[in-house]
């Protein structure tokens, strides 16, 4: 099996949010729910010089983000019924017909992908356009991204132009291994990072 | 808070489900060290605690979206912890239960009953232990803290104490003073134990934070659900302590009634700490 896996240019986004909006879309999701994220990260400060002048070294940047399709995914591992599974390409998907709609799986995720939809009675969550992958189409986030700063891909391909998703707001990646990998920005923190904040809270949560 | 409030059925299936199981043993444990007359009036009040378990776990049940799909819990069994902990308190259920039933035969031999038992015991300690550490997973820190196994065994054992006791009243049968005394005491040591953990649990949020959540933050409260707690269980120990010391002389049903408000008070600390539980959830990342 060839695990398939994300790429994100954070040197190309602008934040634009086309990616949540053409996810929302195409899922028929509701106002306000998306499978894709983009986090924009703020920090720095102001200092005063000898000389009276002011200097800066604010910052911004985003981290956009859908499911990793970890090689070690929470959601797998706490999902009582085996309804979520790694399929083909190795996109972890939800089986509809076997879920109890227990919600453990978007609990554990550290990546906050999974979600319970109380209506339908299962959990829903990005399974990376498994049926446009399948029809050699690239997901709709990756389609509709402007800046071009995303691509879903082989992880061998993808491994040659970034880093394994080691940024905040986004965990140590040694706890899933996630198939994300990142060009990122001179000025992104690290995981964990306390010295930025998100500055669009109401938008991601 | 938001987790907690969403999750309301789950605070209360780890509130009344643990006590019930606690609350079992120890009548069961009387039934086994008892006369056979006894034992029999005991074990056929089980039903009491079980009714505990059961209503626990239909509470548990309301939070899943298709219910139908529950026999799929089975497949996660030695994989998910939830699996563990639903099979696990259902085993019990279904051993304690035919116990229960078939305790209204009469020909019931000494070794017989004490065998069904101790199985119904130790399956009642597995499924305390399964639901312990049903949360117990790496990617929320908070929650996979070695306080928190700890404190829903501590938690648990003064009210389940109080329960047992209650259901001994309830079957007519009065415990000797020593025996109520003694597991009084050990309900007593349960609940300092458990505030010592408590604050253990507190002390170890100061050190989780992510980008986005920091752990204390999310719980300002809990050192006053500790405070609560501390005084409601006390209450409830106090008031069970008198009424075994017969100095109140009530009637067999006061003497429940009175029991029984003991018994709530201490439920609604437990279901204090419960709550605070599931209100410092936040995961190692978003």
């Amino acid at each position: 099996m060839t695990q398939y896996g994300f790429y994100f240019d954070a040197t190309r986004c602008t934040g634009c949010k086309t990616c949540e909006a053409a996810c929302r879309d195409y899922h028929h999701l509701k106002s306000g729910q998306t499978y894709r994220h983009v986090y924009e990260l703020e920090g720095g400060d102001w200092s005063q010089n000898t000389d009276g002048t002011w200097t800066t070294n604010s910052y911004t940047y985003y981290t956009s983000f859908a499911c990793q399709h970890c090689d070690n995914p929470a959601c797998t591992h706490v999902c009582p019924t085996g309804a979520m599974s790694k399929g083909e390409n190795g996109l972890v998907d939800v089986d509809k017909e076997r879920c109890i709609g227990c919600g453990y799986c978007a609990m554990a995720c550290p990546y906050d992908n999974p979600k319970v939809d109380r209506e339908a009675g299962h959990s829903t969550k990005c399974n990376g356009c498994a049926e446009r992958v399948a029809e050699g189409k690239d997901p709709i986030c990756v389609e509709a991204c402007s800046m071009r700063a995303l691509e879903l891909a082989p992880v061998d391909e993808i491994a040659k132009k970034g880093t394994q998703a080691a940024i905040a707001p986004l965990p140590e990646p040694s706890l899933t291994n996630p198939n994300l990998y990142i060009k990122a920005c001179h000025v992104a923190q690290p995981s964990g990072s306390r010295d930025c904040h998100v500055a669009n809270k109401s938008e991601v949560k | 808070m938001e987790m907690a409030l969403s999750e309301i059925t789950l605070v209360l299936f780890t509130t009344i489900a643990p006590v019930g199981i606690v609350g079992f043993c120890l009548v069961a444990l009387y039934a086994c060290i008892a006369n056979a007359a006894d034992a029999t009036k005991a074990s056929r009040y089980l039903v009491i605690p079980l009714a505990f378990v059961i209503s626990g776990l239909i509470a548990s049940a309301t939070h899943l979206g298709t219910p139908a799909n529950a026999l799929y819990v089975l497949t996660g069994v030695g994989r998910s912890p939830l699996s563990n902990e639903v099979v696990a308190v259902v085993a019990f259920l279904a051993i304690a239960g035919t116990y229960w039933i078939a305790s209204f035969r009469d020909d019931w031999k000494p070794l017989g009953r004490r065998i069904a038992l101790g199985i119904s015991m130790v399956l009642g300690a597995v499924a305390l232990q399964a639901m312990a550490v049903a949360y117990s997973v790496e990617w929320v820190p908070t929650w996979n803290l070695p306080t928190a196994p700890i404190t829903l065994w501590l938690g648990c054992l003064a009210p389940g104490v109080v329960l047992g006791l209650l259901t001994l009243h309830a079957a007519h049968l009065a415990p000797s003073k020593r025996f109520a005394y003694l597991v009084l005491a050990l309900g007593f040591a349960a609940m300092v134990a458990d505030l010592v953990v408590l604050g253990m649990e507190w002390g170890l949020l100061g050190s989780i934070a992510t980008t986005v959540s920091v752990a204390a933050d999310l719980v300002p409260f809990m050192p006053a659900v500790m405070g609560g707690f501390a005084v409601l269980s006390a209450a409830g120990l106090v008031i069970l302590a008198s009424l075994s010391a017969g100095k109140l002389s009530l009637s067999h049903g006061w003497w429940l009634a009175v029991a029984s408000a003991a018994l709530l008070l201490m439920l609604a600390g437990c279901f204090a700490v419960r709550f605070c539980f599931y209100a410092m959830y936040m995961t190692a990342g978003l």
